[in-house]
């Protein structure tokens, strides 16, 4: 599988594998409320990815939860499936580099 | 007299913004008191001084909206920084119309998050220093109104370069 390489700023290299952890949890129990068509819980799960993926500076995971947080909110289930699915994939690809800012 | 210790409430439900946020500001103020939600924030800020709030606006029981109204309501002028989910610009807007110091995006680098909120922390601690001189704590208060106007114009800005 090709990676995805996330430039991070070294300073948070302590606080990045609990972060990645949480978010692995997040995604799993995001696959599962796609599953059970839990639109408002999906909404909220995606928010919080989005909130904690921007603000560690993970940009793409951020993205494409925002992109779930619109779909569930508008009531659109079409494309969760395809989102969660991209969501999983992007996240096993993550190659973080910590990097001087 | 000993100078009275810098304090922050951090007000956020994501346990890792929180660390991060934290982690970012921990060098430039005294102590930090955390609270998941604005039900719990709003107990600390009845007992309890702070020179800055740092507040996300989505959250349960309390969002950030409500407990900025209340914190108001109290007659506290504590400067209040909100902490919003990119591209949730509306909300901020309507944060900083109820009174709020400045706005952060939640993606925001570290170099302006420790601008935003020790700008915002001085000006709290100046505040809580003039409480006792009416003159000099309305002139305070005027220029917190024409700080938070014109992070208000900076956000429409944002809007507006967003929009066109």
């Amino acid at each position: 599988m090709s990676k995805t390489k996330v430039e991070i700023d070294a300073d948070l290299e302590d606080l990045i594998p609990q972060f990645l952890d949480n978010r692995k949890n997040d995604i799993d129990a995001l696959e599962k409320l796609v599953e059970q068509k839990d639109l408002s819980a999906i909404s909220q799960l995606a928010h919080k990815i989005k909130g904690a993926a921007s603000s560690y500076g993970f940009a793409e995971l951020g993205e494409l939860a925002s992109q779930m947080e619109i779909q569930a909110k508008n009531n659109q289930s079409a494309n969760l499936k395809d989102l969660v699915k991209k969501m999983k994939v992007h996240f096993h690809s993550i190659e973080v580099h910590y990097v001087k800012i | 007299m000993p100078e009275e210790k810098s304090r922050l409430l951090i007000v956020e439900d994501d346990a890792d913004i929180r660390k991060l946020l934290k982690h970012f500001l921990q060098e430039f103020v005294d102590e930090i008191v955390e609270a998941e939600d604005g039900a719990t924030a709003l107990q600390y800020i009845k007992s309890e001084e702070f020179d800055t709030i740092l507040s996300d606006i989505e959250m349960p029981q309390m969002n950030g909206l409500k407990l900025l109204a209340n914190l108001r309501s109290l007659g506290q002028m504590t400067p209040f920084v909100v902490l919003t989910a990119h591209g949730d610009h509306t909300r901020a807007l309507e944060a900083l119309s109820l009174g709020a110091f400045d706005f952060i995006t939640k993606d925001s680098k570290r170099k302006l998050v420790i601008e935003s909120v020790c700008a915002a922390l001085k000006f709290g601690r100046e505040m809580k220093s003039s409480k006792n001189d009416p003159v000099r704590s309305s002139h305070l208060r005027k220029i917190y109104a024409d700080m938070s106007k014109s992070s208000e114009m900076r956000l429409r800005k944002i809007i507006e370069g967003m929009t066109s």
